[in-house]
């Protein structure tokens, strides 16, 4: 095993992480007052992996994760900040650090917005938000909030649409134990690849029912996009997709289940559909559990009128959700086709085997540790696996709010 | 705000039997609640009292009760009680009760906003409280 390609990397690695951590803790210690309040979460994250692999984890946008190497790519650190303008006028702003898998830092901003309680258990928001499809898609950066020990890997986002900004509503109705929540939003689309994918509106609604240790949610979003190659060519200037999404968790005898699933449905982009199903049991401090997820993707070929050769195949827009093609040594080779003609796309199948354990450290910290057999086809028209690639993964996280 | 939710429920005595009592102002309409809607309002789900007029949870920072409290009404452990609140606080759909630094602080928003309600030791009831839920 060639872990860590050098000392020396590895220690530039932890100096930057070193080197961000006084600048989040700067921001937390100033505001304390009442008005004002923040909230911080890091995750720190070593992955082996076996075979090159593209890994949808804690950080965004993806990461491409090299074989036998360890790496820290998926770590980060955040805040959220709070400041209760008036009663009823509040201000929140989410955002997170990360380094690239370059050594890159790289900022993200996941929630910006105005909210305005009318205190009838209405709250309306305005602003950035994400998109409430599962609920790791609004909680994708808050590696504490799941027993994984990353997102669930087809579960990453409402394919690639995980912000929107516009208005959110969010109605809560309790009876008893019976307790409801509504939500619905309409707003512009933002897509992670928004070089090829040009979000326009978005609309969704969103509903969860919770009685006890049970609930139960369900979501649907449609978004209309401008599809586009790289070279700014326009496929699709009213692309459509729709997703729903339903997802639940019941704990009886100390067992909690998880399921969840999503369709979508869309014009140009890949139809996506997931499945995962998750079981843990808490033993004191520490939870093992095992889970399985399944993602398919039908990858539909370019509709671009005009020559077939205007359509080379590296000028495709990767499919939407962040998905890119494999790395060298991965790549499928080409099949037989007249030249000029494109290779038709494939289609990928991805399942995830694992098991884990969580361990609380404390209220506000964790680790993990879990073992995972992650295998991706692409499948041709035919049907035919064109490529296989599957491999172990090995991840130690240490994750926390502060 | 989180870290102090948190940080208050570790150095909690372990062995605190307090007569808990969960109060509003005295000027307040509310008379009494039940459970339910004591855990529902502590726990952001609603608020609003059965009234319609509007709740405003607030707490002691750093009180000896607070695990007891939350314990007694909700069943849930400290770190079920932390998981849950992460989930709320993050996703922008809920906010744990508002912290105060001391009882006077307390009395003092009783005195002006009758939606003010709180969880006390009963000792430290005074005549600007009015008790609402008492636990059995």
């Amino acid at each position: 095993m060639q872990a860590f390609s050098s000392t020396k990397a590895l220690i530039k690695t932890f100096s930057k992480n070193f080197l961000l951590i006084p600048c989040i803790y700067s921001f937390y210690s100033l505001a304390s007052s009442n008005d004002i309040s923040v909230n911080g979460f890091y995750t720190i994250d070593a992955t082996y992996a076996e075979k090159n692999v593209e890994l949808i984890g804690t950080a965004q946008p993806s990461r491409d994760l090299d074989a036998s190497d360890i790496q820290f790519s998926n770590s980060l650190i955040g805040a959220q900040l709070n400041y209760q303008i008036n009663d009823n006028l509040f201000l929140s702003i989410l955002g997170d650090i990360s380094l690239t898998p370059r050594d890159e830092v790289e900022t993200n901003i996941s929630w910006a917005y105005i909210g305005y309680d009318f205190g009838d258990d209405l709250m309306a928001r305005v602003g950035q938000l994400q998109t409430p499809l599962l609920k790791g898609t609004e909680l994708r950066t808050i590696g504490i909030s799941r027993i994984w020990a990353r997102p669930i890997i087809p579960g990453n986002g409402s394919s690639g649409f995980n912000d929107f900004v516009g208005l959110d509503l969010v109605k809560k109705n309790s009876s008893g134990q019976h307790h409801w929540m509504f939500q619905g939003g309409i707003g512009k689309a933002e897509h992670e690849q928004s070089q090829m994918i040009d979000g326009k509106s978005m609309t969704y609604v969103a509903a969860q029912y919770q009685y006890q240790d049970f609930w139960l949610r369900t979501a649907l979003v449609n978004a209309q996009y401008e599809f586009k190659t790289l070279d700014e060519r326009v496929i699709d200037d009213n692309a459509s997709i729709n997703m729903l999404s339903m997802e639940s968790e019941y704990a009886f005898n100390s067992i909690t289940v998880n399921v969840g699933g999503s369709i979508g449905q869309s014009d140009q982009s890949p139809e996506d559909s997931m499945a995962y199903a998750s079981l843990n049991y808490p033993l004191g401090d520490i939870t093992p559990y095992v889970y399985v997820s399944y993602r398919a993707q039908d990858v539909k070929p370019l509709d671009v009128e005009g020559d077939d050769s205007q359509q080379p195949n590296d000028n495709r827009p990767p499919p939407p959700d962040g998905d890119r093609p494999p790395t060298d040594g991965n790549r499928p080779p080409p099949p037989e086709q007249p030249l000029n003609r494109p290779a038709p796309p494939l289609d990928n199948e991805i399942v995830s085997w694992s098991v884990g354990a969580r361990w609380f450290w404390s209220e506000s910290t964790v680790v993990k540790a879990q073992f995972e057999l992650l295998n991706k086809d692409s499948i041709n028209n035919d049907g035919v696996v064109q490529n296989s690639n599957k491999g172990n993964l090995i991840t130690l996280t240490i994750e926390g709010i502060f | 705000m989180l870290r102090s939710l948190l940080l208050s429920s570790l150095f909690i005595s372990s062995s605190v039997f307090a007569e808990l009592v969960v109060v509003v102002g005295k000027d307040s309409k509310i008379n009494s609640l039940d459970e339910s809607t004591v855990e529902n309002i502590f726990l952001s789900r609603t608020n609003r009292y059965p009234d319609g007029s509007k709740a405003k949870p607030i707490e002691l920072k750093n009180n000896n009760y607070r695990r007891e409290f939350y314990t007694r009404l909700t069943g849930k452990s400290p770190r079920q009680l932390s998981a849950y609140w992460t989930t709320l606080i993050f996703s922008g759909k809920g906010k744990p009760p508002k912290k105060l630094d001391d009882i006077n602080m307390v009395l003092e928003i009783a005195e002006v906003d009758t939606g003010m309600i709180t969880y006390l030791d009963a000792s430290l009831v005074t005549d600007d409280l009015k008790v609402v839920y008492r636990f059995e």
